[in-house]
């Protein structure tokens, strides 16, 4: 069982279509065009259609050998695509929405294996030899690597990450002041408030995730932490505590007699404990602090392992663990002369139903025409009134994204501005506003952000102001009313230009909501704009795309 | 491109309803009867009707006093004409601060002035029943200077309601007020 170039996994040159239900179910990480409401779904019925006419075709081919015992069923074989149409590949269950253009990797990191393939008469012994766990490491790297779609960090890039982490030389500096603090209270004999001690510098070392890339140093404090409370009495504590050590660190060994006898019978109990009941894979903590740390390394899975004696010696233990899912989606236990035949098969069987994620938008629809019709509110900061005057009125646009992220737009508003509590304007007046220009677009699942540049005019109605009262009363041809303080604008075009921010809400099907705010500056003409100038806009709509 | 829509009726009222309560027609009597030194009154003595038409912008007031020379007039338009020789006299500086109005009236005062225009200093006041105009010349020139004289008037029309038929103040006669009894 192979990977082929799509990243689907083969079995005896077939792409395998392993069952994963669980993949489609609310846990799925595939997000499935279907399932969007802001997908297009113009290639839904297509591909339906090419995969019923692949299905047939298969039915007519002949029987597809039938997968061997333990592994994944296999589907046939796809037909080949037709002369001319080349392009065209049913990709299998998760990734076949997803053209191979668009597939983004999935982010794995090898967390350093454990090697527990310790026995326990060799607890106190002098030495004992080291496993060769790191060979187990490079390849399960190598493997990963092989795979299509993947991007794996060894273990060495794990370490690395995390200590480079900013806070390891500081916080690491308060955990070892807290260590040395719990060994000087112990070796005085007093082993409680030395345990407190111990199990601060243990917190602040897991919190570094020291126990992942150098655990030595936590598992010295968790050791000590459980040897002061067998000290002091705390025995089922201690041996708890002890257990854990041995998770951090299991192939820990102790110079014999340096302990009093008591603590030496609480470390065989602890390491027995361990090696019979704690779960080789769960060394690194719970599902939230996997989750953590996945987080940490930038990464969506987490592959651990590690190494433990059996009857029929040692094994191997691997297992993957989703941050999204907070689980474990697959384990394997496999004597270590057969770990390397098993490992490329489990990966592949893990990899049919891991999902993959699309390096953009999955439908990033260009050349589309969108339209809307809007409420609009647009008064002008700029005005020979001394109290603002209101306009509202309405407006339609259309705006066609030609290249990707990248539009323009055209905009024709009709207001009708009020008179002002003062009745500068001496009576209300429409005009007419006509804009059109560049916009740059950004779209983020069912919104879409954009910004616009261009130009401005606006057509005047019967625009006339004066602060004279006798020109509101008896108008501005009676005798009392001063011309000179009558701004007539009337029938005036002025022009300039106008830039806008907005952003569209995708309703489902092809509907919009849309709201987009604008403000323009008019230079035209020269001598015309220092009355009435600036106007701001606001719009709300609802919109279609074509 | 004239006039607002029927859909902005609500929103163009709320704009226009700041222009206060002074704003309108209003209406009301100077009797000089058993008034020392009176200022307003008709040629032959008797009381006299006056109508002060204001419009009111923000804190701006602009408008004429109309004479009638029939108190009747007070109820009924139509019941005599407007001061033959001095119909009436125009707003100037009108200034409203809250309850309380300044103008200043140039022109003639019907049985009170001699063949000038006179300047008058006046104040409104809103009271319960409707506005205290008061009226005192201020005119150095004139033999009427610091003579004063209070009206009540009454609401008769609101400011909506102005018609360019109450904004009619024709240029009165070059020699001013020739029925004054003076």
């Amino acid at each position: 069982m192979m990977a082929n170039a799509l990243g689907s996994p083969t079995v005896g040159g077939h792409r395998v279509t392993a069952k994963c239900p669980e993949a489609f179910g609310p846990h799925s990480l595939v997000p499935d065009a279907m399932s969007r409401p802001w997908v297009a779904r113009r290639w839904t019925l297509p591909v339906a259609l090419l995969a019923a006419w692949a299905l047939a075709g298969a039915a007519y081919a002949e029987p597809p050998p039938q997968p061997t015992a333990g592994a994944t069923p296999v589907a046939p074989p796809p037909s080949p695509p037709a002369a001319g149409n080349p392009a065209v590949v049913t990709a299998p269950l998760l990734s076949g929405d997803v053209p191979d253009d668009q597939k983004r990797p999935r982010t794995v990191a090898i967390l350093p294996f454990r090697d527990q393939a310790v026995r326990l008469a060799d607890l106190f012994a002098s030495e004992i030899p080291a496993a060769a766990v790191d060979r187990l490491e490079t390849k399960v790297a190598q493997a990963l690597a092989a795979e299509a779609f993947v991007s794996a960090r060894d273990v060495g890039e794990v370490r690395q990450t995390l200590a480079d982490d900013h806070a390891v030389a500081s916080q690491g500096q308060l955990a070892q002041q807290l260590y040395r603090i719990g060994l000087d209270l112990y070796w005085s004999l007093a082993p409680g408030r030395a345990a407190v001690k111990l199990q601060q510098a243990v917190a602040a070392w897991r919190e570094l995730y020291q126990d992942v890339f150098d655990p030595k140093p936590c598992a010295d404090a968790q050791f000590m932490y459980g040897v002061a409370l067998v000290d002091s009495g705390r025995t089922a504590e201690g041996h708890i505590a002890l257990k854990d050590a041995f998770a951090l660190q299991t192939d820990r060994h102790f110079r014999p007699n340096f302990f009093p006898p008591p603590v030496e019978r609480a470390l065989t109990a602890a390491l027995a404990d361990f090696l019979s009941t704690g779960d080789p894979l769960r060394t690194y903590g719970d599902s939230a602090r996997m989750a953590q740390l996945a987080r940490r390394l930038g990464v969506a899975w987490l592959v651990v392992g590690a190494l433990r004696r059996s009857e029929n010696g040692p094994e191997v233990w691997l297992a993957v663990f989703s941050a999204q899912r907070r689980l474990y989606e697959a384990e394997m236990r496999v004597p270590i002369d057969e770990f390397e035949s098993r490992l490329q098969p489990f990966l592949s069987r893990w990899l049919a139903c891991a999902p993959i994620a699309e390096a953009r938008p999955p439908v990033h629809v260009v050349d589309t025409l969108r339209t809307d019709l809007s409420v609009a509110y647009a008064p002008f900061l700029r005005q020979p009134t001394r109290t603002a005057f209101q306009s509202i009125g309405f407006s339609v646009g259309v705006a066609h994204e030609f290249r990707s992220n990248l539009e323009w737009f055209s905009r024709l508003a009709l207001h009708t501005s009020i008179t002002d509590p003062y009745r500068d304007l001496l009576r209300s007046f429409n005009s007419v506003r006509a804009s059109v220009g560049l916009g740059a677009t950004v779209t983020r699942g069912p919104l879409r952000f954009f910004a616009q540049a261009g130009l401005d005019a606006q057509l005047l109605g019967s625009f006339e102001a004066s602060v004279d009262p006798d020109c509101k009363l008896f108008g501005t041809d009676h005798r009392l009313c001063d011309r000179s303080k009558v701004t007539n604008l009337d029938q005036n075009v002025l022009a300039g230009v106008q830039a806008a921010l907005g952003i569209q809400l995708h309703l489902g099907r092809d509907f919009l909501l849309g709201l987009r705010a604008s403000m323009a500056n008019y230079f035209l003409p020269l001598d015309g704009t220092d009355k009435l100038n600036l106007p701001i806009g606001a719009e709300l709509g609802l919109g279609y795309r074509l | 491109m004239r006039g607002p829509r029927p859909w902005l009726a609500a929103v163009a009222l709320a704009a226009c309803t700041s222009t206060g309560s002074m704003g309108g027609v209003w209406r009301g009597a100077s009797d000089p009867r058993g008034t020392a030194n009176p200022l307003l009154f008709g040629d032959d003595g008797e009381p006299l009707s006056v109508e002060l038409v204001l419009g009111e912008f923000g804190p701006d007031l602009a408008g004429l006093l109309r004479f009638y020379r029939d108190s009747t007039y007070v109820s009924s338009r139509d019941a005599a004409a407007p001061d033959a020789e001095c119909a009436c006299a125009l707003v100037h500086n009108g200034r409203v601060v809250d309850s309380h109005a300044a103008f200043t009236l140039v022109g003639c005062l019907p049985g009170g002035s001699a063949n000038a225009a006179t300047r008058v200093r006046a104040t409104l006041d809103e009271s319960e029943t409707g506005l205290k105009l008061a009226l005192t010349v201020d005119d150095a020139s004139s033999p009427l200077n610091g003579r004063s004289t209070s009206l009540v008037l009454n609401r008769y029309g609101l400011a909506s309601e102005i018609t360019a038929e109450d904004l009619a103040c024709p240029v009165g006669p070059a020699g001013g007020n020739t029925a004054s009894g003076l």
